[in-house]
């Protein structure tokens, strides 16, 4: 017995191998395997094929296979009714009185039927034997169905690592050729720079030599326009340095050197530089220092700060206003605020207002031109000194710029 | 009369510093390249330059570099650089060079910083 099971194991295993499952010779094989083991018996296999129950048999005293749909109430009977069992049906002329089925299934994934038709009785023997040689086909067609998910599952893997390593090259070359353009656009930036402060470099040149008067004197229009010309240019000048700064940021190319400052020397140095823009318009600085002591800071960058800041809150309060720089120290944070009592932010406005490239209409920007990169410029130096840097403004009551600097307190 | 030799290549600017320096009574020679200041520091005395950096030829800091190599001393120098990267100040003063500054210039404190250098040799 044991021989006639490895005999067929062996069998089955070639005809998996071969990838001839389902087809007619897998069935013809088995069919014919199995009946030499009963005479005088007919067997049927059936497998679900979609939601085709098709019957394969074989007789032995006929050599050739027949196959015909199997009748779904049949079906159904089966299905509803343990394993092994016997059963009889109306299509009869393909089985013998005795006759038994079992399911070829794993646990309770049914993939199948095994018919066993003889015209002797039926032993427990016979059944035994049947019902191992079963289990065996089951669990090689087990075997040969994970096998296939398994190789399906290995050839997905491969495409998608053949997949991946492409698109990791894609990525690399892109990545390459971004740094490439990254390169050329911060040398094209410093060259533009270049290319446009070599002519400034003239034209404030001259108009200050003319502005000082020391060449001869200018009448009052000639004065007037000599200043014109000084103040567009220093505008220019300032949107220049701007994009340059931005372009250092997206680069990650700018630099950050901190010492310990005193930070309320640097708003009174930078209140006096601008002392004659908030004079002209009569506005009232008014510094409220509560702390004293020495902050850890890049001074040229925190000076930068609070001029981008002050320009801006100068910019826009009316004639006779009032902006006031307030700042104290929280744990070991700097805070620092600056208070303007001008024409405020529509609410709407205040998370883009940190957006590179932004400007809010109303009547003070649409005289001034600007690149509308101040105040993100503004964040990143903020960003850079480990600060954040939030607004609380509302329209025509005046803007406050809140400036909190983590653990820079000496 | 203090010399001041300004290296500078182009033309308006050239003229500029020219008739700033010479209104301060100072001897101004110029020079449009790097090469050609190289060759006038090698062989001339002046008690300062006013060096661009990008120059046509041999740049700025080479003409220092070059210089220094050689063991020629040198008058102090002002480099004025149109390009604002920060790499430039760095290396001005590795180079040795006593002062950087920026294009655009002020003029009066242009004028500032060259009576400072020229006292300082005294």
């Amino acid at each position: 017995m044991s021989d006639i099971l490895n005999n067929t194991l062996n069998l089955i295993d070639d005809i998996i191998n071969k990838s001839e499952v389902k087809n007619k010779n897998f069935y013809s094989h088995i069919l014919n395997l199995m009946s030499s083991l009963y005479k005088n018996c007919s067997l049927g296999i059936f497998f679900c094929e979609n939601t085709e129950y098709r019957l394969r048999a074989a007789r032995k005293n006929k050599k050739n296979i027949l196959s015909y749909k199997i009748n779904p109430v049949m079906v159904k009977k089966i299905f509803k009714n343990n394993s092994l069992q016997e059963f009889k049906t109306v299509e009869d002329d393909l089985f013998y009185t005795n006759t038994i089925v079992q399911k070829l299934a794993i646990k309770e994934s049914v993939f199948g039927f095994c018919i066993l038709s003889t015209k002797d009785e039926i032993t427990e023997e016979m059944k035994n034997s049947f019902c191992a040689v079963v289990n065996l086909i089951s669990y090689k067609i087990k075997d040969y169905e994970l096998n296939e998910v398994f190789k399906i599952q290995l050839k997905a893997m491969q495409d998608a690592i053949i997949e991946k390593d492409n698109a990791y090259e894609i990525i690399k070359k892109q990545h390459k050729k971004l740094q490439e353009l990254d390169k050329t656009k911060s040398l094209f930036l410093a060259n533009i720079s270049h290319e446009l402060r070599t002519p400034l470099n003239a034209i404030i040149g001259f108009s200050q030599a003319l502005d000082s008067q020391i060449f001869g004197k200018l009448n009052d229009k000639q004065a007037e326009y000599i200043k014109d010309i000084q103040i567009s240019s220093l505008h220019l000048l300032g949107m220049i340095n701007e994009i340059l700064d931005i372009s250092k940021f997206e680069a990650h190319a700018m630099k950050f050197s901190p010492s310990e400052i005193n930070p309320t020397q640097s708003i009174k140095e930078v209140v006096n530089i601008l002392e004659p823009l908030y004079k002209n318009k009569n506005i009232k600085v008014e510094i409220k220092n509560d702390f004293e002591g020495l902050i850890n800071a890049d001074s040229q960058k925190f000076q930068q700060i609070l001029y981008n800041l002050l320009s801006n809150a100068i910019k826009f309060t009316p004639n006779n206003g009032l902006i006031e720089i307030v700042s104290h120290k929280h744990d070991a944070n700097y805070i620092l605020k600056i208070k303007d009592n001008g024409i405020g932010i529509d609410k709407k406005y205040h998370s883009k207002i940190f957006k590179k490239f932004v400007h809010l209409n109303n009547i003070y920007t649409t005289t001034q031109s600007s690149t509308g990169l101040g105040l993100t410029i503004t964040k990143e130096l903020v960003k850079l000194h480990n600060g954040k840097i939030t607004l609380e403004s509302e329209l025509n009551k005046g803007t406050t710029f809140i400036m909190e600097f983590k653990n820079i307190t000496v | 009369m203090k010399k001041i030799l300004v290296v500078e290549d182009n033309e308006l600017n050239m003229k500029l510093f020219y008739d700033i320096l010479t209104y301060q009574n100072y001897s101004v020679e110029k020079s449009y390249d790097g090469l050609d200041a190289y060759n006038k520091l090698k062989v001339n005395k002046y008690d300062l330059v006013i060096l661009d950096i990008q120059l046509p030829k041999m740049d700025g800091f080479s003409v220092v570099k070059n210089l220094k190599e050689e063991d020629i001393r040198l008058p102090s120098v002002i480099a004025v650089s149109a390009c604002a990267m920060d790499c430039d100040k760095s290396r001005a003063k590795e180079i040795g060079i006593d002062t950087y500054l920026t294009k655009p210039i002020d003029v009066s404190g242009f004028v500032t910083t060259v009576k400072n250098h020229l006292n300082k040799t005294f």
